[in-house]
């Protein structure tokens, strides 16, 4: 479809600093005792430039806490920026795991509320609903509250509902783990018809054998900054190394 | 699935790469509401939904509120305290004034806590922030309806005649509706940096209450010209009192009353529109 497009960059991100914000801005306890200098700020992602091209599908993996998840939000413009700066062509959507989704709200309800946010309209909607239930593979659950839902159905609805239009830039953030295995085939293809029809994924995971089976490309992360990028199988398998020797060292350390 | 629709996320979507992080400007901004109207109704109306399902009264409860509200109103102001002086109708006078009160000044603790209480959607999803604050207020007029039912009912209770000042009701709810839309994006940031602020505002709301005549009538207690005035220049009062010149033959309101209470909405919507907007980018912190 774009294929004349490939190779044209869609996201960029140029020594990008984020951080998060933990408690009040100024509260008066920390003016007092802290002289008025108070940073209770987490800085979760510190100094990443990443390029992203159309077609590319960039695996990002590293340890909890690394900074992932937060980079996601910032490419999505939900988390302001410390520093640095990011570009797009247009605005990402990101996809994580539970954030729409209100528990009280049936499945379909949940589904026709996150699309209308994602921009679609009411009747867009409802023309699409019946496709979107087959797609989540939900049967008459859809119609239940989501409380009543396990983890691995709240990402069927997730995936469904932030993919029912094809974003030019999707982000997502460990969505494909709570599904089974056949769902998460379906969604695999889903992600592949995305990054034919002239989009471009980032894609946070640590299945391993997930980010083989659909990245382009590798991008480690680890302490808010790029430890490595580039080919999938040579970025994963310096990854593993470090966790093996991470296993041994701690090994020893537990006998004695 | 089918192939879905082409991409009209955001303000941007063209072939030139922009800053994420831009703030739309304010048409661009206004425009992105409108597209989220669908959005903004559907969430509103869910939301009630979800109220008042566990009560055994159910909704109900969106009539009963009002109803005991002035209840206990009328009996310690009415009955105990006789505060009904220059006021022949005095339970009407009241309801009117309390649910009016209700319309404009309850929503205001919520709408101070509603981007914390979101962060979970603003964090996952872009849209309009402003589209939140929308919600909320179309939440609480739909809340709103039932009272005026109960208002229609004292009135014709009371023994008030029917006159062509009744379709008034109309252009002054309306009025405190959009007062109050305006309020509520300003307490939205405000909320959001200082949380304070939404532990004060119950103090403040009770302030008003009694600086506002909703349960009496002021000229009828004081003479002091500067007192009048200040009850003649705050907002609440003004739009009670519409509310009551729409209703009762005894109360008119004056068309001055009708263009500043006019010009208070409409500077609340503007000043609330722009504040809000101008904080765009805080909100997902």
């Amino acid at each position: 479809m774009a294929s004349s497009d490939a190779g044209r960059v869609v996201l960029s991100m140029d020594d990008v600093y984020l951080s998060y914000r933990v408690g009040p801005r100024h509260s008066l306890r920390d003016r007092v005792s802290r002289g008025g200098h108070a940073t209770r700020d987490i800085e979760a992602v510190r100094g990443i430039s990443l390029t992203v091209s159309q077609g590319d599908v960039v695996g990002i993996i590293g340890l909890n806490g690394s900074g992932k998840s937060t980079l996601l939000r910032g490419c999505a413009g939900l988390l302001p920026l410390r520093s640095g700066e990011i570009l797009a062509t247009s605005r990402p959507t990101l996809l994580s795991v539970g954030g729409l989704l209100n528990q009280k709200m049936t499945g379909r309800a949940n589904l026709k509320m996150g699309c209308m946010a994602l921009g679609l309209s009411s009747v867009e909607v409802d023309e699409r609903m019946a496709d979107m239930v087959e797609f989540s593979g939900l049967g008459d659950a859809i119609d239940m509250p989501m409380f009543t839902y396990s983890t691995g159905m709240r990402s069927r609805v997730n995936f469904t509902m932030c993919t029912a239009r094809t974003p030019e830039i999707l982000l997502l953030d460990e969505i494909l783990s709570g599904g089974d295995q056949s769902f998460q085939a379906k969604a695999i293809n889903r992600i592949n018809e995305i990054r034919e029809q002239a989009g471009a994924v980032m894609l946070v995971s640590h299945s391993l054998r997930e980010i083989r089976r659909s990245a382009t490309r590798v991008v480690w992360v680890s302490e808010g900054k790029v430890r490595a990028e580039g080919e999938s199988e040579e970025v994963i398998l310096a990854y593993e190394s470090t966790l093996q020797r991470g296993k041994n060292k701690r090994k020893p350390a537990s006998k004695n | 699935m089918k192939p879905a629709a082409k991409e009209p996320l955001g303000a941007k979507s063209g072939r030139e790469l922009r800053s994420v992080h831009e703030r739309p400007s304010l048409t661009e901004y206004l425009a992105l509401m409108r597209d989220q109207r669908g959005f903004t109704w559907f969430s509103a109306v869910q939301q009630l939904r979800s109220e008042n399902v566990k009560a055994t009264f159910g909704s109900f409860w969106f009539l009963l509120t009002p109803l005991l509200n002035i209840i206990v109103y009328w009996l310690v102001f009415g009955k105990l305290l006789n505060v009904n002086r220059g006021v022949g109708n005095y339970i009407t006078f009241l309801t009117i004034g309390i649910l009016m009160f209700d319309l404009l000044a309850r929503p205001l603790p919520g709408a101070s806590g509603l981007l914390d209480k979101n962060i979970a959607l603003i964090r996952s999803v872009y849209f309009p922030r402003a589209v939140l604050t929308v919600a909320f207020s179309i939440e609480h007029f739909i809340r709103f309806i039932p009272s005026i039912l109960v208002m229609v009912f004292f009135v014709v209770v009371g023994g008030e005649p029917v006159r062509w000042s009744w379709l008034l009701v109309v252009p002054a709810v309306a009025i405190g509706y959009t007062f109050m839309l305006g309020l509520s994006l300003i307490l939205a940031r405000i909320g959001k940096v200082a949380v304070d602020v939404g532990l004060a505002l119950p103090h403040l709301i009770r302030l008003l209450l009694y600086g506002s005549g909703v349960l009496y009538l002021p000229s009828s207690f004081t003479v002091d010209k500067r007192v009048l005035a200040f009850f003649d220049a705050n907002p609440f009062f003004e739009i009670i009192s519409l509310m009551r010149g729409a209703f009762l033959e005894d109360q008119p309101a004056s068309g001055w009353l009708w263009a500043a209470a006019t010009a208070w909405a409409v500077g609340a919507l503007v000043v609330g529109l722009i504040f809000f907007w101008l904080g765009e980018a805080t909100y997902g912190e």
